[in-house]
């Protein structure tokens, strides 16, 4: 392994450079170069935003039926293919575009140079990339292909972002060049590809190209996963893709894959030499590689969607399809084939959210999600790699690293019949007020009992019903609506109402649950996964399971846990819990691993109006932010409960009032005191329903005030909660960073003539 | 001598305007925050290391101190010989310890 970096790319990314050393570098200097660099570090910055912010990660709307803009050396592919053959792969390239030979255009148009290029291999890869750059026009193409392997047309290098930090500070860690062919489909230099690029490979056969150019289609369906034992989160791969075998090697070892699904996902491992991937640990770290030789390497085929986390997934180099797993199924007619070039990073241990958040596990989430949104597999890649270049920072080494080495190996976007144009889909993050809501109930014998005077499926029904009408009271004020669904459980579950938008029939459903015997709380969870799992991710997923008692029947503990919990923690869904009744008749324990592990909360409700004050809460966290929750009893005619401060980006505010004991009504006042009444502009009430609800749109920034109005004076006890939901046009952060370096320029400028002219009419002096 | 206090401190302010100024731009962590030094991280991602990766023994290869970065990074390495098939080959592991420099969460990330 060497330990220099090699020459910088022509067109190396800004990140590239270690802020460390530059902050060395301006310690040496002494104070006046660090104001200097303020100011100019600030510009830089400024300057860095603006870049960004034209082109930082957002999706691309590509239209797929423009043919490709395709680049090869006709030299390069006879060195490496049987005679004739060569022309026989131009002739099949040229219906997916324009072909472009790298060898015509030096010789005509670098002719005084050609030899200069030619003889060192990073001015052909800089000029290989101007080539492309003068030549691709965007109006005229929809995508870049690269027609043959490293020794027709060689990726870029980059220096790997994970040698920078070795080299500082010991041996190298990782290998010193990154191999990456989004140089070539990056047009404006911040190191992120702006057109799509694929590539070909040629294994040193016609037949592996020919296994891609002749036409490959995308299965209709099916998928299946391939992991590493220690790798259990990777689960959460398979999960997302809805995979029908996800197997933890060995207990696969060389088992035959079924060669027509839709997607696969392998997270083994791989080595830089020979191309097979391998699966167990002998002691987590140390691979038994003895014990699974050419693992998938003999027979194995796909002919759908490939995304391999394995190291050196997508190294080919001098490879070919009887060495190379990857080039075998890029032979057998694999839709695409994704992996990396170098050593691959993804994250440990056993929790599905980290392994999807960052590393490869987060780049492999994005593409199958995009796959799954109808976007032909190169976009897929294409817009995954944008959206995970904004989920990490600059000096973020690994994901830089798997940011580039990630690559894509297939025919282009015009080969496919894909569904239409994919249109850029909105981030699965962001918050659309909109919320699918899954009530899964206990009605095991325990809760036709009663609690505090009341039965307890009653206070469950009570509760579910206030949930419900404070969904469909929100579904007026929204352009979209939230959904509710309803699972009972006793001794099997049952789907009582599926989730959509009929809040009648939700209602009507909660009023027939009647108690009948076991309790099964796993397939409760199973069948209300089921509903959730299908709905769409850019809305805010959760469960509300409520229990009195212990599972005692169907799955144990640790099924409930490994089974439906890991699922629902893998998807994003959210289980919040609440146990109901006598605490120890609960399964306390349990139930707060299904929230922890998914991200919820546990409750414990002993009355009613607090098991319904729970259901409130948990709607108004589904659908935003609570900006507070104030409890009380009252009977006085306006009583003011709280204050609490709306920001000025913040879209709506919802405020709930449940009470008992008696009528009352919630009163909101806005920063200049005024009432919030239906002649209040953007504001909705719906002040006869239970819980008692108002909404304001593009509340007025500044604190705000509740107040209980209790109707008659009779003493009522109230609980009222409120939210925010929502955003306004977003803040221009550009704008605002260059209004605060303008700003700080003025400041240091003042600063540098006091501090420069003191000296000079100092009576010292 | 009035003037010379007033020159200091425009002198302090700008100071502060310029560390402001480097926070915002995300060049510098917030030097108002209690973050955790290096050390008492090197030695969470030792104990971490331990607990989960006791193959890895010694130190890291590597520690991060950019400044502008949230958290602390250590890579532990290791390299196997092995066999597949006939072939003799050498396997790579490596292992990132990220210590959230605030917090003290870690994330580690192996390769594969």
């Amino acid at each position: 392994m060497q330990s220099s970096r090699p020459d910088p790319p022509t067109r190396g990314p800004r990140w590239l450079e270690p802020q460390s050393a530059r902050l060395r570098g301006i310690a040496r200097r002494g104070v006046p170069v660090l104001l200097a660099f303020v100011i100019l570090g600030g510009v830089a910055s400024a300057a860095h935003s603006a870049d960004a912010a034209s082109s930082d990660g957002e999706p691309i709307a590509v239209d797929v039926k423009k043919p490709a803009f395709i680049v090869t050396s006709k030299s390069g592919l006879a060195k490496v293919l049987k005679s004739g053959e060569d022309a026989k792969v131009v002739a099949l390239a040229d219906r997916y575009g324009d072909i472009y030979d790298i060898d015509q255009i030096l010789s005509s148009e670098y002719a005084a140079t050609r030899s200069a290029i030619l003889a060192n291999p990073q001015k052909y890869i800089a000029t290989i990339d101007e080539i492309i750059k003068k030549k691709f026009s965007s109006s005229q193409y929809s995508c870049i292909f690269i027609l043959g392997g490293q020794d027709v047309v060689p990726m870029a290098e980059l220096p790997n972002p994970m040698l920078i930090l070795a080299n500082e500070h010991g041996d190298p860690i990782d290998e010193d060049t990154l191999y990456t062919d989004d140089v070539y489909g990056d047009f404006d230099g911040d190191s992120i590809p702006d057109v799509p690029v694929a590539r070909l490979p040629d294994g040193k056969s016609f037949a592996t190209m020919e296994g891609q150019l002749r036409g490959t289609r995308t299965p209709p369906g099916g998928a299946l996963e391939l992991y590493s034992e220690p790798q259990l989160a990777a689960k959460a791969i398979g999960l997302q893709i809805k995979a029908s075998r996800i197997d933890s090697v060995p207990p696969t070892k060389n088992a035959s894959l079924d060669a027509t699904l839709k997607y696969y996902y392998f997270l083994l491992h791989g080595s830089k030499t020979g191309g097979a991937w391998t699966g167990k640990f002998t002691n987590r770290l140390g691979w038994e590689l003895d014990s699974a030789p050419g693992l998938l390497a003999q027979d194995a085929e796909a002919h759908g969607i490939v995304v391999s986390g394995a190291c050196y997934a997508a190294y080919m180099f001098n490879e070919t399809s009887g060495t190379d797993i990857g080039l075998h199924f890029i032979e057998s007619g694999a839709r695409a084939y994704i992996g990396a070039t170098g050593l691959n990073y993804s994250a440990s241990g056993r929790d599905p959210r980290a392994f999807l958040g960052f590393g490869s596990g987060r780049m492999a989430s994005l593409i199958f999600q995009n796959c799954e949104w109808g976007q032909d597999p190169l976009l897929a890649y294409f817009n995954a790699k944008r959206e995970f270049a904004r989920g990490f920072t600059d000096g973020d080494s690994y994901n830089h690293k798997i940011l580039h080495e990630t690559n894509y190996f297939g025919l282009p976007l015009t080969a496919d019949s894909s569904p239409g144009t994919p249109a850029p889909q909105p981030s699965p993050s962001a918050n659309t007020g909109e919320s699918d809501t899954e009530l899964v109930m206990d009605v095991s014998g325990s809760m036709g009992d009663e609690m505090s005077g009341v039965v307890k499926l009653d206070a469950a029904k009570s509760a579910a019903d206030g949930i419900v009408t404070m969904i469909r009271d929100q579904s007026l004020t929204q352009s979209g609506s939230s959904a509710i669904g309803l699972v009972s459980f006793s001794n099997e579950a049952q789907v009582v109402q599926p989730l959509g938008a009929d809040y009648a029939a939700a209602s009507e459903a909660i009023a027939d649950m009647t108690p009948q015997s076991g309790t099964n709380v796993g397939d409760g969870l199973e069948k209300a996964l089921g509903s959730l799992y299908g709905s769409a991710n850019t809305r805010s997923r959760m469960m509300i399971l409520l229990s009195d008692g212990q599972s005692n029947t169907g799955m144990s503990a640790d099924e409930i846990l490994s089974g439906p919990v890991f699922t629902a923690t893998a998807a994003g869904i959210k289980i919040y819990t609440v146990g109901f009744g006598d605490p120890g008749d609960i399964d306390e324990d349990l139930l707060r691993q299904i929230a922890n592990r998914t991200g919820g909360v546990y409750y414990y409700a002993d009355q009613a109006f607090k098991l319904e004050n729970i259901y409130i809460a948990l709607q108004h966290k589904a659908g935003g932010a609570i900006l507070g929750d104030y409890t009380g009893t009252t009977q006085a005619a306006a009583q003011q409960v709280g204050a609490f401060s709306v920001d000025a980006v913040t879209g709506e505010l919802h405020g709930t009032l449940n009470s008992e004991g008696g009528k009352a009504h919630v009163v909101l006042k806005d920063p200049d005191g005024r009432a919030i009444d239906s002649d209040y502009p953007g504001a909705i009430l719906f002040k006869d329903s239970k819980p008692a609800s108002v909404v304001v749109k593009n509340p007025q920034p500044g604190v705000w005030k509740a107040y209980v109005e209790s109707a008659g004076g009779s003493k009522v006890t109230y609980d009222v909660i409120v939210s925010a939901r929502g955003t306004r046009a977003p803040v221009n952060t550009y704008r605002t960073l260059l209004a605060l370096v303008a700003l700080g320029a003025t400041v240091l400028a003042l600063g540098f003539v006091a501090v420069f002219r003191w000296p000079i009419r100092s009576p010292r002096s | 001598m009035k003037k010379r206090y007033v020159i200091i401190a425009v002198a302090v302010v700008v100071l502060a305007a310029a560390v402001a100024a480097l926070h915002v731009a995300g060049v510098i962590p917030n030097p108002f925050e209690r973050c955790l030094t290096q050390q008492a991280a090197s030695q969470k991602a030792a104990e971490y290391m331990l607990a989960n990766f006791p193959e890895m023994k010694g130190t890291p290869q590597y520690s991060s101190d950019d400044k502008a970065l949230t958290y602390w990074e250590f890579g532990y390495r290791r390299d196997d010989e092995a066999t597949v098939g006939q072939e003799k080959t050498t396997t790579t592991s490596i292992v990132i310890i990220r210590v959230d420099k605030r917090s003290g969460a870690i994330d580690a990330v192996v390769s594969t």
